[in-house]
């Protein structure tokens, strides 16, 4: 898994650069998508809009630039976890909104993104633990005065 | 005497580079145009909402200086193919058979608007809410921070674009004096837009390198190892700084008072087709003078408005375009409750606004007598006595 972390960590670098760049410069339109969702009420969409786009957009920085990296994984995890959660309940209950994940003009949610999401979820959770391993493999080779 | 290290340049360098890409989102590369001169009493047609696409058409080439002859134009309806009016595709056709150009653009924001050179047909809409349809507007110019919008219902006015993206999904129609002007517009717009938020990226690259920088120097000095990979201090610096950013450039309107009133205007319509009158809720009527932070709403017609009404009162017509709404929605920020009224006890027009208005957790009332009992009363006094 290590030999391919680098590749896993662009994937995610560009999967959260696109959706984090493009609700952070058109937050009202991300307050928008949270809020069709019917989970919130508005000024809790707005809050929740601010603190998750920059968010996805700190994390695709943190992949791009090898920092922090396993509290991004972690928070990786989290957000796909409950992105995926979140798409599932709405299309149980029938509601039929946009999926907000490319701007305005975002498909409507389907059975497809919560497969890809939960993929990506399970993805990440991997990499963080073999990104786990080898520290701990590093911590022991070091060695000791 | 203090010495500068290769390392402390390049964190001045990576702070300096920071800066200038977040001040480049506020940075606008399009010129302020001046006023078009349009003559806006020929144009104003409040009762057409079909041929919204048709006067923004109109509006648009007359900012580029071509008058498209409204006989032709509106002659046979031929470029309005559906009972809510014209398709972006009925406006292109209706372009090129004037010889002028259009081009679709999709994927902008309110802020790319700043970077056009050309004027933009938009189509604004509740997407989902209370119309199914949209409504189109023609984008003349800009003027300082603002956007100088053009319709057939509401004229000329200028907007705060944060407010657009409310109502835009960020498609458009360039509009030029050929095909390769509208052609250049288009790509020109997508080319900014794509950098806008390749600069936010950078710049959050650049922010979490710098806080990299930043804790190791602080490290060092005080004699402790930073694991740049493992450590989350950075990431989370670089976040706080993010989302404070986000904060600020929030736009000055209530986003969270225009969704309520998109969703309760929603719901209660879907409420209403299911229930009928009998679900009418509205039975206050009261003297509105007694009443403290009330918004007066007018839902008569514009042009009744532009006649003559209560005074202070807002106009909402029963027809509103998403944007009336909006601009209601800012205005109820200060009110604790709301009078409708129309023109008489006759018209059921303030009942029904009302109703849609159930949901605003803000007391709703109307007032029956209308604009007609206050011009004959000079005064506005309970109709039917009050009710709680």
């Amino acid at each position: 898994m290590s030999r391919f972390e680098p590749f896993v960590r662009i994937l995610f670098a560009v999967l959260f650069a696109v959706p984090g760049a493009l609700h952070l410069t058109n937050l009202t339109h991300f307050a928008l998508s949270v809020h069709d969702f019917g989970f919130f009420n508005a000024s809790t969409a707005v809050v929740l809009a601010v603190l998750l786009a920059p968010t996805e957009l700190a994390i695709a920085a943190a992949f791009l630039s090898a920092t922090g990296l396993r509290f991004a994984y972690s928070l990786t995890v989290g957000l796909l976890f409950v992105y995926s959660i979140a798409i599932a309940i709405a299309l149980v209950q029938g509601t039929s909104v946009s999926c907000g994940c490319l701007g305005a003009n975002s498909p409507p949610i389907s059975w497809t993104h919560v497969a890809l999401l939960g993929s990506g979820c399970v993805l990440a959770y991997l990499a963080r633990w073999s990104l786990l391993q080898r520290d701990q493999t590093n911590t022991l080779e070091m060695p000791t005065n | 005497m203090a010495t500068i290290t290769p390392a402390g340049v390049r964190g001045i360098g990576l702070i300096s580079l920071l800066i200038g890409c977040l001040a480049f989102p506020e940075y606008s590369l399009g010129e302020d145009r001046p006023a078009v001169v349009f003559d806006r009493s020929s144009n104003q047609d409040h009762a057409s909402t079909t041929r919204c696409g048709l006067y923004a058409l109109k509006a648009a080439s007359s900012a580029l200086g071509v008058d498209l002859s409204t006989e032709k134009l509106f002659g046979d309806n031929r470029f309005i193919s559906t009972p809510e009016g014209s398709t972006g595709g009925d406006l292109i056709s209706a372009c090129r058979q004037f010889d002028l150009g259009a081009a679709p653009v999709t994927g902008l924001t309110s802020q790319d608007l700043f970077a056009s050179d050309t004027p933009l047909l938009l189509n604004l809409s509740w997407r989902g809410g209370i119309e199914s349809g949209g409504h189109w507007v023609a984008m003349i110019g800009t003027d300082g921070k603002q956007v100088q919008l053009y319709d057939n219902v509401l004229g000329r006015r200028l907007k705060d674009p944060g407010e657009l993206d409310l109502l835009w999904d960020g498609s458009a129609i360039a509009i030029g004096r050929g095909e390769k002007d509208a052609s250049n517009a288009a790509f020109r717009l997508n080319l900014i837009s794509m950098l806008r938020r390749a600069i936010w990226l950078i710049a959050a690259v650049l922010l979490m390198l710098s806080m990299t920088w930043f804790l190791n120097g602080l490290g060092r000095r005080l004699g402790h190892r930073a694991d740049v990979e493992s450590t989350r201090r950075p990431f989370v610096l670089a976040l706080l700084v993010l989302i404070g950013v986000a904060w600020f450039s929030l736009p000055s309107y209530s986003i969270a008072d225009a969704l309520h009133v998109r969703s309760c205007v929603g719901i209660a319509s879907v409420e209403d087709e299911r229930h009928g009158r009998e679900d009418d809720p509205v039975q206050f009527i009261r003297d509105v003078r007694q009443l403290k932070n009330a918004l007066l709403v007018d839902v008569r017609l514009a042009r009744d408005f532009d006649r003559g009404s209560i005074p202070d009162a807002t106009s909402l017509p029963i027809n509103a375009s998403p944007e009336q709404w909006l601009d209601f929605a800012r205005r109820l920020e200060n009110a604790e409750q709301v009078v409708f009224f129309c023109q008489s006890a006759a018209c059921p027009w303030a009942a029904t606004c009302a109703s849609r208005m159930r949901c605003l957790e803000r007391e709703a009332f109307v007032y029956a007598g209308g604009y007609r009992r206050y011009v004959e009363e000079s005064t506005i006094t309970p109709i039917d006595g009050e009710a709680d």
